[in-house]
């Protein structure tokens, strides 16, 4: 049970609740007046009490004691309620829009027990079960286990309560490093890229040096070291210069080819992770969307270790080179140089961050037009047959200028800071020029702290190696963030756990001979909302079940649970006596098929898609079962026959064509258990009787359950259920439920023969 | 159009044929004056967002549509009120009037703001899609558990507040 703070239990018993006989406990956010607080509620054999009160932390006024004590915890009561229990009935949640009433309903009258946000939504509606439960059977269910939605490493909540992930424990720092194992094969390449990224840096430190102090102080001076050997020092820049460059190449060609290659290992083991995700995690997002994303994102991360990494690399480590020549030469001259340098920073830093902003908010209006236009494209039947040809484009007209507005402001924005930070810095390079003319001269005078002319033309090409890149620092810190974002990402949904996975050892019975049980199963999509209420049925190996129910029955439902893509909430589904969860997902998915409502073609050839779920089958096979499914006519039809390609223009199919398709596929697949969800709705009576003999061909001796509008389809089905609000209201054979003169399915299948009758077809 | 109107209907509710009633735990009830139904009273709106006086639908416990208020005047004056607490209620949504922080976290955002009702701390998941734009100045902004908040003026709150989220709206 719930943990109750001492102070609040002290309140409680003062009130003279029962706290420790309690049923249960639960914690509420809100006031009857909808103002934050905390809430605390407990059920005990008398009543339900609820203490709405204000809990704070108040720091103790002396600073001397609270440096020893802890601050002390203030508790300030508001509120406090006493519902009797003998009066109450049951209790609901009545749905408010930002939040939840939790009402008594009693004799006579409904009770508001008390109000509170949608973040408690899930404790409330399970309480409502759970007492419902206590006045049925007169024992309070055990407190479940709560569903862990709490990071174990932090304790916080996860923001998506339905998925185990919590990305502030995934910093950036401990990003870099699950990067590791991706690169941990390419050791020998990113030592290469290593040692060239040093080699370039010292070159290019060196170089400057050469060229500058050695040859005027040095060589052009008669008192130098190596004074006239003109050639000499040419030779060691020029070769200097081929090392330097060689790295680079060498280096250009490492890194494009390692992050190839990482980039493409981390889209493999994103798609791979799809795999083993819920089915709930792509029906809760935009999956176009996902899909884009991810494909930005392994770009941002190639551009970031291609183009990014390594130059940052190359010039930090110049820079460290150049300061430690610098400083060791001339500390004075260096501090001038170096002093201006964080300013410089900053000002690229956030003219970068501006732009960076005007290009958001420009890809945000983009998107929006993009996802205009891909609206009137794609609904151009609708849009001509309404005729709203000219409203579209006065809609379209308004983003259009909104982009172009847009792209003025970045054009005028970047055009005219840009030029203004580099006049900045050349005015900074001026006055080291300056400075460093007036010490060159007092060295000729031979006064003290004077530089020689060497050391100035040094500082002067070193000038170029750190105030260039900061354009580019500052830029890569932007970046930094946004590829640590895509980075993100890309772990979160490799490192999503599953809601539906194999337990620890999954059991793999080898042939499965295909008896289904459904036990007392319960399951529901959102909170408190109940798509399935505790049916049971069971089909024998072999039988065929008809389920038949009102749209949004459930039936759809029962096939997504059977297939495994949701998990019951409570009860248990068995196929030939083995619990859903301890089969193996491999087991299930080998030998259960579905063909569904919505019809997906893949884009390839009609023959690549018949054969889907058996990529091996032959030319016979398909054909035979194209046969089967009545769509091999219609596709010798088509010019191309089986190579005909689909999947680009679905317009090509109708519904009932791609209906049939989707049958040859699963009986190519010849699985123990097929699940047809309306596999027929899209096609015309006639068609459906032709391939109904078909159908009764592929499912006898398999153990079949065929969801259907059209009760005439379920004719041969062994076994019923009717099913009405997530409910089993009836059962039993076709003779049985039409015996029923008020029956559900009686009633319905009257309705349909007269529906029939009227268009002019006689059901036998 | 008088197709339409015979099949689609509704059952026009006014102050004629229905009264409204709190029970003493303050609940609202409504008695139609036929008989046909009497006890809670469940309203929704049909236009939640620009609509908050018109198309009041009433229905049952199960949800099932009863009746239409077309709209609040046509009710008689004292049910008006008890209508209008009623549907306050319902369609409670804090007011944000400033935001205190708001900080970005790899496409989720946290935010603390401080509304009609004190401070409240929640978090925004792909929060551009999250925000309801309900007119150039007037928006809602859903937390990952489907609370909502209203931002009742863009124009009204502070360059600070405003500056952060303006790159979201
Ligand atoms: N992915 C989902 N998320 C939330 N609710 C859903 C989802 N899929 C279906 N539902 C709801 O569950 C109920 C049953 O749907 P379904 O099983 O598809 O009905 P049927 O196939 O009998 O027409 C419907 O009220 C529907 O709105
Ligand atoms: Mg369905």
């Amino acid at each position: 049970m719930r943990k109750i703070p001492e102070a609040i239990r002290d309140k409680f018993l003062e009130k003279g609740i029962k706290i420790e006989s309690a049923l249960t406990v639960f914690k509420t956010d809100s006031t009857n007046d909808r103002v934050p607080c905390d809430a605390y509620s407990v059920v005990t054999e008398e009543g339900i009490a609820t203490l709405f009160c204000l809990m704070a932390l108040r720091k103790r006024r002396s600073a001397f004691f609270a440096r020893r004590k802890a601050p002390e915890p203030v508790l300030e009561v508001l509120d406090f309620s006493f519902t009797p229990l003998d009066k109450i009935r049951s209790i609901v949640c009545e749905e408010l829009i930002t939040g939840i009433r939790l009402v008594a309903r009693c004799d006579g009258e409904d009770r508001v027990l008390l109000y509170a946000t949608n973040h408690c939504s899930k404790a409330l509606f399970s309480f409502c079960d759970d007492f419902a439960a206590y006045r049925e059977t007169g024992a309070y269910p055990e407190q479940k286990e709560e569903k862990v939605s709490r990071c174990p490493r932090c304790g916080k909540p996860y923001p998506d309560p339905d998925r185990a992930y919590c990305p502030r424990c995934n910093r950036s720092v401990g990003l870099m490093f699950k990067l590791m194992p991706f690169l941990k094969r390419y050791w020998l390449q990113i030592f290469f890229v290593l040692l060239t990224v040093l080699i370039t840096a010292g070159m290019d430190v060196l170089t400057p040096y050469l060229s500058g102090k050695v040859l005027y102080d040095e060589v052009l001076t008669p008192a130098g070291t190596l004074y006239g050997k003109v050639l000499f020092l040419v030779a060691v820049v020029a070769g200097a210069n081929l090392v330097a460059s060689l790295a680079e190449v060498i280096n250009a060609l490492v890194v494009a080819k390692v992050s190839a290659f990482v980039s493409y290992d981390l889209k493999k083991t994103i798609f791979s992770a799809f795999e083993r995700l819920s089915y709930g995690f792509f029906t809760s997002r935009h999956t176009g969307k996902l899909l884009t994303q991810i494909n930005t994102d392994a770009e941002t991360l190639y551009t970031f270790f291609c183009d990014g990494l390594p130059y940052f690399l190359t010039n930090g480590l110049q820079l460290v080179g150049v300061a430690v020549v610098m400083f060791i030469t001339q500390p004075l001259l260096s501090l001038v140089i170096f002093l201006p340098l964080p300013l410089v920073f900053l000002g690229y830093f956030f003219a970068m961050r501006y732009l960076k902003r005007l290009h958001a908010e420009n890809y945000n209006i983009s998107s929006r037009f993009t996802s205009i236009i891909s609206d009137v494209l794609g609904g151009m039947r609708v849009v001509k047959a309404f005729s709203r040809e000219k409203e579209e484009v006065k809609r379209f007209e308004g983003v259009a200028r909104s982009i172009s507005a847009s792209n003025v402001q970045i054009a005028v924005a970047s055009r005219t800071i840009m030029p203004l930070l580099n006049l900045w810095v050349r005015l900074t390079a001026y006055v080291i020029w300056g400075v460093g003319g007036y010490l060159v001269i007092r060295g000729a005078a031979n006064a003290g702290g004077g530089i020689s002319f060497g050391t100035l033309m040094l500082f002067i090409s070193y000038l170029s190696l750190i105030y260039g890149p900061m354009n580019f620092f500052a830029d890569f810190f932007a970046d930094f963030a946004s590829s640590l974002n895509a980075l993100q990402r890309l772990f979160e949904i490799v490192e999503t756990e599953p809601d539906v996975k194999d337990k620890e050892n999954p059991v793999d019975p080898g042939i499965i001979r295909g008896k289904v049980e459904f036990d007392h199963v319960s399951f529901s999509y959102v909170p408190g909302k109940k798509t399935i209420k505790s049916i049971s049925f069971t089909v024998d190996a072999g039988e065929t079940l008809g389920i038949v129910g009102h749209t949004g029955a459930g039936k759809s439902t029962l096939a997504n649970l059977l297939t495994r893509l949701y998990e019951v909430e409570s009860g248990a589904i068995r196929i030939d006596g083995i619990d859903l969860r301890d089969l193996s997902l491999k087991a299930l998915r080998d030998n259960v098929a579905i063909v569904s409502q919505e019809t997906y073609l893949f884009r390839g050839s009609l023959m690549d898609n018949i054969r889907y779920a058996r990529p091996d089958a032959t030319a016979d096979e398909v054909i035979a079962a194209s046969r089967a499914a009545g769509c091999h006519e219609f596709i010798l039809s088509f010019p191309d026959g089986y190579d005909t390609m689909v999947g680009y223009d679905k317009k090509l199919l109708s519904g009932g064509e791609m209906q049939r398709i989707s049958i040859a596929r699963a009986i190519l697949k010849d699985p123990a258990i097929l699940i047809l969800d309306e596999a027929t709705s899209a096609m015309d009576t006639r068609t459906e009787r032709q391939i109904q003999a078909a159908l009764t061909e592929i499912t006898r001796n398999r153990t079949t359950i065929s969801i259907a509008h059209r009760l005439s389809t379920l004719r041969d089905a062994n076994h019923l259920i009717v099913l009405e609000n997530g409910e089993k209201v009836e059962e039993g054979t076709q003779e049985e439920l039409l015996a029923k003169e008020n029956g559900v399915y009686a009633v319905l299948y009257r309705l349909q023969m007269e529906a029939m009758k009227n268009i002019g077809i006689e059901e036998n | 159009m008088n197709a339409l109107n015979s099949v689609a209907q509704g059952r026009p509710l006014t102050g004629e044929n229905c009264r409204f009633s709190l029970s003493p735990q303050g609940l609202l009830t409504v008695a139609l004056t036929d008989g046909s139904y009497s006890g809670r009273a469940y309203l929704s709106l049909a236009f939640p967002f620009q609509l908050t006086e018109e198309y009041v639908a009433l229905q049952n416990e199960d949800k099932e549509e009863i009746g239409m208020i077309r709209r609040l005047s046509d009710l008689r004056e004292e049910d008006r009120d008890l209508v209008r607490d009623a549907l306050k209620i319902k369609y409670f949504t804090p007011k944000i009037y400033k935001i205190l922080t708001l900080t970005e976290r790899f496409g989720t955002t946290r935010w603390a703001v401080e509304t009609d009702k004190g401070k409240m701390n929640f978090v925004v998941k792909d929060t551009y899609k999250s925000l309801i734009r309900v007119s150039a100045d007037r928006l809602f902004v859903c937390d990952i558990d489907g609370c909502r908040y209203e931002i009742e003026s863009l124009k009204a709150l502070d360059r600070r507040s405003y500056s952060k989220i303006e790159l979201y709206v």
